[in-house]
């Protein structure tokens, strides 16, 4: 389950405009969400709000075999409400997106120009740039964490993380990002104080048309489909591939790594079935690593991965697998926007499919009486499933939404008879 | 002095396995420093052909059966060890294991694992130390070092072709060894000296009869846990020639005519009666100094908790002839407390007026 933070994320980079999704580091996002997700560990209750449109705060109480820890946190952002911009209320939070499912990739598009986000009043320019802070103080050992976001321009923004911890050396550590992010390439370089580490990232989307025209009037307006899936929808291409690399020095500890990956990605379900293929390599330790995730219905999506090293010939398979139980489907749905009856918005990739077979025939049977089933407690969930060569275990989670909390299960269990489960934790999220 | 080794232990069956495992048990105890990816497994071992010397420098402790000094060890034997384990070749991955998750830049395959085996061999081990040895026919021997005692040690490892590795390989044995002389050594040389006390041949023995018992899923209670007798000099020779369990007997005796306790130990061949007391007026008692006159006055001299202190004389009459009592001890009024001390009890108590 993506912690608060990850969400506050994710929101402020669609208001700002900013692909996260083009980082090198998401490379391989749709197969490590599918195969390498994290169990929750003892119990855990995550209690968040947002006051305002700019301010956020959530706090964290855990207590995993009787030890109890607390965390609070903070958020502040810059321009007025940008954190409204998409549903951070736990009641109706999109699942499908916040459950980390299939990360479903979108054709990269060039930012905005910077002339777009001038405000001026009264002769003076009044706009703030696009900022994010963020502390985070657990409660019982004293650790401070902190991030500072700030975007100069619609395709530059630099990131500031530290950490204050008495038992890490030299009492804390500090990492900046300075990234670069256009349509087409997107770099990063990285400095950490840690070990004085240098690194630089970089991603470059082959074939890639930065410069869209414009969307036809109209289409924008309707509701439900925001500007980059309804460029995606008049854009022919549909599958791109992308290529890039990471080198890294420290120099305090004369430690060295690189590592090159490639990927190819399809994004629409008009075309085929959507899927990613990613392939990463890292030539110094021999390192080779495949992975395919596809989405197969629209319940269901499955990944697998093989990691190969050339030199110690180890190697390992994974696979992994989600089934979603979605809502009822008997309300009754608009066939042109998608819209259900009970006005809530469906999500972002369902305005590009054609409608189900279920959906039209709900919507022929609009003027016969439907029966309406009393709504269940649990009204979304996912179950997810993953196997690996290299550990005799099965790695099982539930999650879902149950009333307005949303709530995480997961469970290790062993395959062989004699071992019973290993570990089993609780997490419940709620955000007001 | 000279010490006389039986050495090597070559003829002792099954040591040889028993000390391995000890020792795979102890290096892999607590944590390992993020290189060392697997369990480190004691392949060979061989204590050598020549003994350690010892030259006495202290002697603390001497007795028939147990025996405490402070040595002088030196040794300059070909004792060998091999050892083997997995450790990590990628820098990398060792810094996203020892950095804070906050500020963990997030490596995509530049931090991926690379497992090397490693094979090294300990030759060459040169001691030099002040150790305390304690030995306990009853308990066991254990030794416990007082400095540092590694001074030098040769390593050949399956990294001997690079040199910044082999040195590197060579400090951090060099820091497991000296940790593992410290800490480890006296536990393990404890744990083996068990087998030659008879204490420990009946622990060892209890863990077979219970380990066979839960084997047999013995039902009902399971029988007497020792296998043989012991005997109290045995078990602790420095313990005094009174059992404590007969004076908590005797003690639960006095008691039980103060307390409420239902609980009256059995004594053969007397009759136990419950009440002591005397219907007498309290002046006739001052005086009496019988055990129920005392018990009645010990009694009523605690109030609120408190003992209030006492200003009497008791004479201690035997039952032989005076001159004997002249000797025996009389209490002076600076005698202020409780009544039942050591030195009543030990003297022949009055008989019980039934």
């Amino acid at each position: 389950m993506r912690s608060y933070l990850e969400h506050i994320l994710g929101s402020f980079y669609t208001a700002a405009g900013w692909n996260a999704e083009n980082h090198y580091a998401n490379l391989t996002a749709s197969s490590r969400d599918l195969l390498d997700f994290d169990l929750p560990s003892g119990f855990i209750l995550h209690v968040s709000s947002l006051p305002t449109g700019s301010s956020a705060s959530s706090g964290t109480i855990k207590n995993l075999n009787g030890v109890v820890d607390g965390a609070i946190s903070y958020f502040y952002s810059s321009p007025e409400n940008i954190l409204l911009k998409s549903k951070l209320r736990s009641e109706d939070v999109e699942l499908t997106k916040y459950l980390s499912g299939y990360y479903q990739l979108h054709l990269p598009v060039t930012a905005e120009d910077p002339i777009y986000r001038e405000v001026w009043r009264k002769g003076q320019r009044v706009d703030s740039k696009y900022s994010l802070l963020y502390g985070k103080l657990y409660l019982p050992s004293n650790t401070l964490e902190s991030m500072f976001i700030r975007q100069f321009s619609p395709t530059d923004q630099i990131v500031v993380s530290a950490v204050s911890d008495p038992r890490i050396r030299h009492g804390g550590a500090i990492m900046t990002q300075l990234q670069h992010n256009s349509g087409r390439w997107c770099s990063e370089m990285i400095y950490s104080s840690h070990e004085a580490l240098i690194g630089f990232r970089g991603l470059y989307n082959f074939a890639v048309d930065s410069h869209l025209p414009e969307l036809p009037l109209g289409v924008s307006s309707i509701p439900g489909i925001s500007g980059s899936s309804a460029s995606s929808l008049f854009q022919l291409q549909q599958s791109w591939f992308s290529a890039g690399g990471e080198i890294y020095y420290g120099a305090l500890n004369k430690a060295a790594g690189v590592s090159v990956g490639l990927r190819y990605a399809t994004s629409s379900s008009f075309v085929n079935t959507p899927t990613t293929t990613t392939l990463t390599l890292n030539p110094v330790m021999g390192q080779l690593s495949v992975a395919y995730a596809v989405q197969a219905t629209n319940s269901t999506s499955f990944a697998s991965r093989f990691d190969f090293n050339a030199f110690s010939y180890e190697s390992n398979l994974t696979l992994g697998c989600e089934l979603w139980r979605h809502k009822n489907r008997d309300s009754k749905v608009d066939v042109f926007t998608g819209l259900e009856s009970n006005n809530t918005a469906v999500e972002k990739k369902d305005a590009t499919k054609p409608p189900s077979p279920a959906q039209k025939s709900s919507e022929y049977s609009e003027f016969a009486t439907t029966t309406s089933q009393p709504p269940s407690l649990i009204d979304e969930s996912v179950w997810k499933l993953r196997v690996a060569t290299d550990s005799p275990s099965v790695r099982l989670l539930w999650e879902g939404r149950m009333k307005a909390f949303l709530f995480s299960v997961g469970a290790e269990a062993g395959l062989r008879a004699d071992q019973g489960v290993k570990t089993f934790g609780l997490e419940l999220q709620y955000a007001a | 002095m000279s010490f006389q080794f039986d050495w090597p232990f070559s003829t002792e069956d099954n040591f040889y396995p028993r000390v391995t495992s000890l020792l795979t048990e102890a290096l892999n105890k607590g944590t390992k420093p993020p290189i060392i990816v697997d369990d480190i497994v004691v392949k060979d071992l061989n204590f050598g052909t020549k003994p350690p010397e010892l030259e006495i420098l202290e002697i603390g402790d001497l007795a028939d059966d147990r025996f405490r000094g402070v040595f002088k060890l030196t040794y300059n034997g070909n004792a060998f060890m091999t050892l083997q384990t997995l450790i990590e070749a990628n820098p990398l991955n060792i810094y996203s294991h020892l950095t804070p998750s906050f500020t963990n830049p997030k490596f995509l395959a530049a931090s991926s694992s690379l497992k090397i085996p490693l094979t090294i061999t300990l030759s060459d081990i040169k001691l030099s130390g002040i150790v305390i040895l304690v030995f306990s026919k009853a308990k066991g021997a254990t030794l416990v070092f007082r400095n540092d005692p590694l001074e030098s040690i040769k390593t050949s490892s399956t990294f001997d072709s690079i040199p910044t590795i082999a040195r590197l390989i060579q400090s951090q044995i060099e820091n497991q060894l000296r940790l593992l002389f410290r800490e480890e050594i006296p536990a393990i040389i404890y744990k083996l000296s068990q087998r030659w006390t008879p204490n420990g041949n009946a622990a060892v023995a209890t863990n077979a009869t219970l380990n066979s018992e839960k084997d047999a899923k013995n039902g009902g209670l399971p029988s007497s846990p020792r296998v043989k007798p012991v005997t109290l000099a045995e078990v602790n020779p420095d313990l005094p020639s009174l059992s404590p369990t007969n004076m908590v007997q005797l003690n639960l005796l006095g008691q039980a005519q103060q307390t409420l306790s239902l609980h009256t130990p059995a004594i053969s061949d007397a009759v136990c009666r419950s009440m002591v007391e005397r219907h007498k007026e309290q002046e006739d008692e001052k005086d009496d100094d019988d055990l129920s006159s005392i018990i009645i006055r010990s009694r009523r001299s605690v109030k609120n908790g408190k003992v209030r202190r006492h200003r009497k004389v008791f004479n201690l009459r035997r039952a032989e002839s005076k001159p004997e009592s002249s000797a025996a001890p009389t209490y002076s009024e600076d005698i202020k407390g409780d009544l039942m001390s050591d030195q009543h009890v030990s003297a022949q108590p009055p008989p019980l007026k039934i």
